[in-house]
């Protein structure tokens, strides 16, 4: 309620704005009933004071420095500063780390040196090879296509290994009247051991009866050997299931015969000895085998004997095929081979020809013709 | 996830992975045979992991690459860093440089986590699952590392 002893706080919030539609008609009552006061609103103003600008020089001597005591407000700093380098800061608490920076100039460094903690992408680096990571669409297929011919590949390469390069070296090879040529898979070389692989014996061998053999030495177990007969006819593979003396050798014997000894080389006795796990025969076989080693036991009887090695064996067999007379076995020709092979499959008439100084050889098969002259020594 | 995704995550990811791989090692060619192991290991995964899932499991794999490495080699953070381009204008490159050195003085857990949020922008839990971590944990080693970068920064007296 207005009246004359509160009217000019009225007369102020008028002034300013502040009274509402209702407190102005009210106003407005009051000064009709009191005209001397409404010239006094008339002439009522405000005065405001217009804002200088003041700046207080001397704030550095007022400032203190953040003691030991202040290492909370340190860390509150650093916590709001790591707040708002991550963007989980509050408002509020962005407020007063800006109050806090204020009034420390010092924080403003701070805070600068942590927002340089933000690490950005370097675009320029990339990866160059993507097209090698990538796979083809339908590679499950090709790998498993890969996989398979992969273990093909590796198993033919396995059998080709045992096949081929499983060594044999000088196999025993003994060819029989009928030509059937029996095999000792057998790897050895001349005074050397045995070490059977698979069936050390051949089916083709039969026994006949027992024979004494000179010359023996203490042998161990589970040995068998080859001797010839002092005739040099007969092969005898003897296996010897015991120990025995130089002399009066019990023992079973399996006998070859053949008719012609020809085809196997006489001077060689080969002590065959079993490995067996059992057994410790086999660590002593070099010795054995070379104490075996009697050229002198056989003789041949034939003086067309040719002593044959296996590889001279194989050569005379292919130059027998082949209807090659030389009776040199000890390698073969190779011109002389093809030409018989050309010869005997009789695509063509061959002629070779060969003297002190030169080849020649002269083919025609199917009406077309070579031939070339070369140096023997080419 | 099949042949066509996979694809698409070398498409994706292989350049963030390399980065990661990078700047963790600062070696090009250990770089790239991370990446490259690290897609292998996708692969021979290949039906068990989705597609949205792929980017943090080819992080999870490299980072267990890297520890593998580390333990391996026995890596220090100081080693040599490479000789390599800043795609930064020249007036920054002293500070950055310098940043770079600070990343490389940080442990392996700090780095990875660091180069997990800046330039993956993995959030904190995303970043917890891939390193086993809760998201405190997370948070705290990231407040960690920026400190040490902080107080690298300043012995190092950069002009700011």
């Amino acid at each position: 309620m207005i009246n004359r002893f509160n009217y000019e706080i009225w007369f102020l919030d008028y002034v300013e704005g502040k009274l509402s539609v209702q407190d102005i008609r009210m106003l407005n009552t009051f000064l009709e009933q009191n005209p001397d006061l409404k010239e006094e609103l008339d002439d009522f103003e405000i005065i405001s004071l217009k804002k200088e600008e003041f700046v207080y020089k001397n704030k550095d001597i007022l400032r203190k420095e953040l003691e030991s005591s202040d290492t909370e407000l340190i860390s509150e700093f650093e916590d709001l500063s790591l707040k708002r380098i991550e963007g989980i800061i509050t408002s509020e608490e962005l407020n007063s780390m800006d109050e806090l920076m204020r009034l420390n100039p010092s924080f403003v460094k701070e805070y600068k040196l942590l927002e340089l903690t933000k690490l950005t992408t370097d675009k320029s680096l990339k990866y160059k090879y993507k097209n090698h990571l990538k796979k083809n669409v339908g590679s499950g297929a090709n790998n498993l296509i890969r996989f398979v011919t992969t273990i093909a590949a590796m198993s033919i390469l396995i059998v080709f290994s045992a096949l081929f390069f499983n060594k044999r070296e000088n196999p025993i090879m003994v060819t029989k009247p009928d030509n059937s040529i029996t095999v000792f898979n057998t790897k050895y070389s001349e005074g050397s051991t045995f070490q059977p692989s698979g069936n050390t014996e051949s089916n083709s061998i039969s026994s006949n009866d027992d024979n004494k053999l000179n010359n023996y030495q203490k042998k161990k177990t589970n040995s068998k050997f080859i001797q010839f007969s002092d005739d040099g006819n007969d092969i005898l593979i003897k296996e010897e299931n015991k120990e025995s003396t130089t002399e009066g050798l019990q023992s079973e014997l399996r006998r070859i015969e053949i008719a012609d000894a020809i085809d196997v080389k006489p001077a060689r006795n080969f002590n065959i000895e079993t490995t067996n796990l059992e057994t410790s025969s086999g660590l002593n076989a070099p010795t054995l085998s070379k104490a075996y080693f009697k050229p002198d036991l056989v003789q041949t009887s034939k003086q067309s004997d040719i002593a044959l090695t296996p590889k001279e064996l194989i050569i005379k067999n292919v130059k027998d095929k082949l209807n090659i007379k030389d009776r040199n076995y000890e390698n073969i020709d190779p011109v002389k081979a093809i030409v018989a092979v050309v010869d005997k499959t009789g695509l063509g008439k061959v002629d070779y020809a060969l003297n002190s100084s030169k080849k020649e050889i002269s083919i025609s098969i199917g009406g077309i013709s070579f031939s070339r002259k070369w140096n023997s020594g080419e | 996830m099949d042949v066509k995704d996979y694809n698409k995550c070398v498409d994706l990811y292989s350049d963030s992975i390399f980065r990661f791989a990078f700047k963790s090692v600062k070696d090009e060619e250990t770089a790239n045979d991370l990446v490259q192991d690290a897609f292998i290991r996708l692969w021979q995964h290949i039906e068990k992991v989705e597609l949205h899932t792929a980017k943090s499991y080819l992080f999870k794999i490299t980072n267990n690459l890297l520890i593998d490495l580390y333990r391996k080699n026995k890596y220090v953070s100081s080693v040599q860093i490479a000789d390599y381009q800043y795609s930064y204008i020249d007036e920054y490159s002293d500070i950055k440089e310098h940043l770079d050195k600070a990343v490389n003085t940080l442990s392996q857990t700090l780095k990875t986590i660091l180069l997990l949020r800046d330039y993956e922008e993995y959030s904190y839990k995303e970043i917890g699952e891939i390193l086993d971590l809760s998201e405190s944990q997370v948070k705290v080693y990231i407040f960690r590392a920026r400190k040490k970068l902080k107080d690298y920064l300043l012995s190092a007296k950069i002009e700011l």
